[in-house]
C-alpha cells in the first residue's frame, strides 16, 4: 500500500494543475481574510437599534426586509438633539433608521450620493441634518434644519413627516409609560456584532475558494486512478498481493495528504501576511479548513473514481462547487429562504462549517464535537456511497 | 464537408443529453434558490389590507380612559381591535390570525408581535406608540397646568392639532430606481449567466475529438481553420439557443418571471452566448486541454458575474461603476433588468455590441491560433 501512496504522490506532485491549486487557492483565501470590508448582507436585520453606517456609500437595503421602511440619515450636526429625534423615530417601530455620522458632510455630497449610490438602494427617505442643525432648530427655522429627500412612492413617507413633526412638538419628553416589545418565532439565537458578521462573511468567501481547491485536489488524485484503470495498471496491481480495498485506501490517504498540503500552504500564507482579527485564532480556522478539505477531497475522489471519466468529473466538481457554496449560504445568508431551500442547505457541508464559525465567535465549546461528528458523518456517507457506486459500475461491466 | 461536420456535431451535442438537460435545468434550480433567499429583502411594500389585533387592559391603568380613542385611531387605519383576555398572547395571535397583541398595564404597555405578520406588526407598533406618545404629552401638559380634568383629552384632537402640521421641512422627491422583485431579477440574471457557461455543451464534441484523435485528422483534411471553427460554433449556437429558450419559457411559466421586452432581451442573451462560445473555443484552441478551458472559462465568468451583479444584485453591490462597466455581464444584466422593470434601457446597445465584439475578437484569435499551430506542426 505504501508503494501505491508513493507512486500516486509522485504523479500528483508532477502535475502542474495540482500545484496551481495548492498555491493559488490558499493565497486567494488568505487575501480575502486579510481584506477587511463591510459585508452588510450578513448583518442581523432583526435588531431594533439605530444602524450605524461606516461610510456614506453603504447600501442600507440589507438592514430591511418584508417591505420595511428604511431611512438613511446623513448627520453632520453632532448634536444631542438629532440623536434624540432619530432615537424616537426608531422607537416608533415603523421605520428603520440607518445613520452615517460625520461633521464634514456637505449638501453637495449628499446630492451626489442621492443621484449615484442611493438611486439604486432601497431607501424610503434620506434625511440630512447639516452643521447648523441645532441653531436652525432653536430659531424655529425647520426648513433649513431638516431636509427630507423622498426616495420611494411609499405612502408611509407621509407618516414619517408627520412623526418628525410630532417628535419636535414634544421636545424633551420624559416618558412615564414604559414600552416593551416581544417578537415571536425565528429570532436568531446567536447575535453577532457587526465585526463578527463581517468576519463571518469573509470566512465564508475564503471557504468558497478553498472548497474549489480541495475538490480539484481530489479530482487530480482520482485522475491517477482513472488513468491506472485505463492503462491496465490497475489490473496488474491486483495481480500482486495488494487488494482492491488497499488500493482505494491508498488513494484516499493521498487525497488526505493533498488536503493537508493545502492547509499547510494556508498556514504559511497566514503567517506571511500576518492574518489576524478574524474573531478566532488561526489554529481554529485552520482546523476547520483541514476538516473541510478531508470531506471535499474525498468527495471528488469518489466522483472521479465512480464516473471513470476526468471530463465528467470536472464538470460535476464545478457544478457541485457552485451549487453547494450557494446553498450553504457562503455568499449570502439564507435566513429568509423557503423551507425547501433551508432543508437543502442543511445537507451542504459548508453550512456546518459556517455554523461552527459562529460558534467559535461566541466561544461555544460544543463546536469541537459538532465538527468531529459532521466530518466523520460526511466521510462515512461519501465512502459508502462511493463503494456502492463502484460496485454498481462494475456489475454493469 | 463542413455541412457534414456541422450535422455530425449537432448529433454529438444532442446525444450528450445529460449535459443539455443540465444546461436547461441548472439555471432554473439556481434561480429558485436565489429568488427564495432574497424574496423578503427585495419585497416591495404594497400597503396593508385590513387586519385584526387583540388587546387587554388592566383595570386602573392610565389606558382605561383612553382605550376607545386608541381603538378609533386604529380603526381609521383599517385595524380592528378585539378585546381578548389571555395569558398566552402567542397562541392568541396564531389562532385568530391577528397582526399582534397589546397588553396595556398600569404604567406600561407590551406589544406582542409575530414574525409571520411583520408588516402588520410594524404598523400596529407605530400607531400604538404614537397614540401613547400623545397620551403622554397630554398627561405632561395636564400635570404642568395642574388641571387633572384634562387628563382624558382626546387623542384624535391632538393629532389634528394645527401646531403639528405647521412645522414645514424642506421636502424633495428624488429619482429612484423602480423596485425589482427577486423573482424578476434572479430569473433574468441566471439565464444570462448560463448563456456565458455555454462551453459546457461542447463537452460531447471535444470528447469525441479526443477519442478519435480528430484534431490530427482535421489537419490533413482539406478543411481550413475557419471551417473547423465554424463547424463547432454553428451547431453549438443552435443547441444553446434552443436550450436557453426552453429555460426562459420555464422561468416565465413556472416561476413567473417578467421579461418585459422578450425579443430584445433574448437577443442580448443570444449575443452573450455567442461571446461565451467564442471565448471557450478560443481557449480550447490555445491550450488544447478541456480541463484548463473549463477552469479558465468558469473562473473568468465567475469573476465577471461577481462584479456584474450575478450573485449580489448590481444595484446593491458596493463596487465602483467603472469596475462594473468592465464586465460584459453587467451590461447584459442591467439591460435586461431595466427592460423588465422600466421597459427601456440605455444599456441594450452596449450589451449587444460589447458581447459581439468579444465574440468577433475571440473567433479571430481562435482561428489564428489554429493556423499557427497547423503551420508549426506541418
Amino acid at each position: 500500500m505504501i508503494s501505491i501512496i508513493k507512486s500516486t504522490l509522485k504523479v500528483i506532485l508532477r502535475n502542474k494543475v495540482f500545484w496551481f491549486f495548492v498555491i493559488i487557492a490558499p493565497l486567494v483565501s488568505t487575501l480575502i481574510l486579510n481584506n477587511k470590508q463591510n459585508y452588510s448582507s450578513f448583518y442581523d436585520k432583526d435588531r431594533r437599534e439605530i444602524v450605524e453606517l461606516k461610510s456614506m456609500e453603504d447600501k442600507i437595503v440589507y438592514n430591511g426586509g418584508n417591505g420595511d421602511y428604511l431611512i438613511k440619515v446623513y448627520d453632520a450636526s453632532e448634536s444631542k438633539f438629532s440623536e434624540y429625534i432619530l432615537e424616537r423615530l426608531n422607537e416608533k417601530g415603523l421605520f428603520k433608521v440607518c445613520r452615517y455620522k460625520n461633521s464634514d458632510i456637505k449638501l453637495e455630497w449628499v446630492n451626489r450620493q442621492l443621484a449615484d449610490g442611493d438611486y439604486y438602494d432601497r431607501i424610503g427617505t434620506v434625511i440630512f441634518f447639516d452643521k447648523d442643525f441645532d441653531k436652525n432648530l432653536l430659531e424655529g427655522n425647520y426648513k433649513e434644519a431638516i431636509k427630507l429627500f423622498i426616495m420611494s412612492d411609499d405612502e408611509r413617507s407621509e407618516l414619517l413627516e408627520y412623526s418628525l413633526k410630532s417628535i419636535l412638538l414634544e421636545e424633551n419628553r420624559q416618558s412615564s409609560i414604559k414600552k416593551e416589545v416581544v417578537s415571536y418565532v425565528g429570532k436568531n439565537q446567536r447575535e453577532l456584532t457587526t465585526d463578527q458578521s463581517n468576519a463571518k462573511a469573509q470566512v465564508g468567501y475564503a471557504f468558497a475558494i478553498l472548497t474549489l481547491g480541495f475538490l480539484f485536489a481530489g479530482i487530480i488524485v482520482s485522475h491517477t486512478a482513472i488513468a491506472e484503470q485505463n492503462n491496465r495498471v490497475f489490473t496488474r496491481i491486483r495481480l500482486t498481493q495488494i487488494t482492491e480495498v488497499q488500493y482505494f485506501v491508498g488513494k484516499f490517504i493521498v487525497s488526505m495528504l493533498a488536503s493537508i498540503m493545502l492547509t499547510v500552504a494556508m498556514a504559511i500564507y497566514m503567517a506571511i501576511f500576518n492574518t489576524a482579527n478574524m474573531g478566532m485564532s488561526r489554529t481554529k480556522i485552520l482546523l476547520m479548513i483541514l476538516l473541510m478539505g478531508l470531506i471535499f477531497s474525498t468527495l471528488s475522489l469518489m466522483i472521479g473514481i465512480v464516473s471513470r471519466n476526468v471530463m465528467t468529473a470536472n464538470v460535476l466538481a464545478f457544478l457541485m462547487w457552485n451549487v453547494s457554496a450557494l446553498l450553504s449560504g457562503l455568499y449570502f445568508p439564507l435566513k429568509d429562504a423557503g423551507m425547501a431551500i433551508k432543508t437543502a442547505s442543511n445537507i451542504m457541508p459548508q453550512r456546518w462549517f459556517l455554523e461552527a464559525t459562529e460558534m467559535f465567535f461566541v466561544n461555544d465549546n460544543k463546536v469541537y464535537i459538532m465538527l468531529l461528528c459532521i466530518t466523520v458523518a460526511y466521510l462515512v456517507v461519501i465512502i459508502s456511497l462511493g463503494g456502492l457506486g463502484l460496485k454498481l459500475v462494475k456489475e454493469e461491466e | 464537408m463542413i455541412r457534414y461536420l456541422i450535422k455530425n456535431n449537432i448529433k454529438l451535442l444532442s446525444r450528450n443529453i445529460v449535459n443539455v438537460f443540465l444546461y436547461i435545468f441548472a439555471p432554473i434550480a439556481v434561480m429558485a434558490v436565489l429568488i427564495s433567499a432574497f424574496s423578503s429583502m427585495m419585497e416591495k411594500y404594497e400597503g396593508i389590507d385590513k387586519f385584526e389585533v387583540g388587546y387587554k387592559v388592566e383595570s386602573g391603568s392610565v389606558f382605561e380612559t383612553q382605550i376607545d380613542n386608541i381603538k378609533n385611531v386604529l380603526k381609521e387605519q383599517g385595524i380592528t381591535a378585539v378585546m381578548i383576555d389571555t395569558d398566552n398572547p402567542k397562541e392568541c395571535i396564531d389562532d385568530n390570525g391577528f397582526g399582534g397583541y397589546v397588553e396595556f398595564s398600569k404604567n406600561s404597555y407590551k406589544l406582542h408581535l409575530s414574525e409571520d405578520k411583520e408588516v402588520e406588526g410594524r404598523m400596529l407598533e407605530y400607531i400604538v406608540t404614537s397614540c401613547v406618545d400623545e397620551i403622554n404629552l397630554n398627561m405632561k401638559k395636564a400635570n404642568e397646568n395642574i388641571e387633572t380634568d384634562k387628563l382624558g383629552a382626546n387623542v384624535e384632537k391632538t393629532i389634528a392639532d394645527e401646531s403639528v402640521t405647521n412645522k414645514e421641512f424642506t421636502v424633495s422627491h428624488q429619482r429612484h430606481m423602480p423596485e425589482v422583485s427577486s423573482t424578476d431579477y434572479y430569473g433574468i440574471i441566471w439565464i444570462i449567466y448560463f448563456s456565458w457557461c455555454s462551453i459546457l455543451c461542447l463537452t460531447g464534441i471535444y470528447s469525441s475529438e479526443k477519442k478519435h484523435n480528430l484534431v490530427r485528422k482535421y489537419r490533413v483534411s482539406n478543411l481550413n481553420e475557419l471551417q473547423i471553427y465554424l463547424s463547432k460554433f454553428i451547431p453549438s449556437t443552435l443547441v444553446i439557443m434552443i436550450s436557453l429558450m426552453i429555460s426562459t419559457f420555464i422561468s416565465i411559466f413556472a416561476l413567473g418571471v417578467h421579461w418585459g421586452n422578450l425579443l430584445l432581451s433574448f437577443a442580448i442573451v443570444l449575443s452573450s452566448s455567442l461571446a461565451a462560445l467564442a471565448l471557450g473555443i478560443m481557449l480550447q484552441s490555445i491550450f488544447e486541454s478541456f480541463v484548463v478551458t473549463i477552469i479558465l472559462v468558469f473562473g473568468l465568468v465567475w469573476v465577471m458575474g461577481f462584479f456584474g451583479g450575478t450573485f449580489e444584485t448590481y444595484m446593491f453591490l458596493n463596487v465602483s461603476e467603472s469596475v462594473k462597466l468592465l464586465s460584459p455581464l453587467y451590461h447584459a444584466n442591467r439591460a435586461c433588468v431595466e427592460l423588465s422593470v422600466m421597459g427601456h434601457s440605455q444599456y441594450v446597445v452596449s450589451a449587444i455590441s460589447y458581447t459581439l465584439l468579444i465574440a468577433f475578437a475571440c473567433s479571430v484569435v481562435a482561428v489564428c491560433a489554429g493556423v499557427i499551430r497547423r503551420r508549426g506542426r506541418a
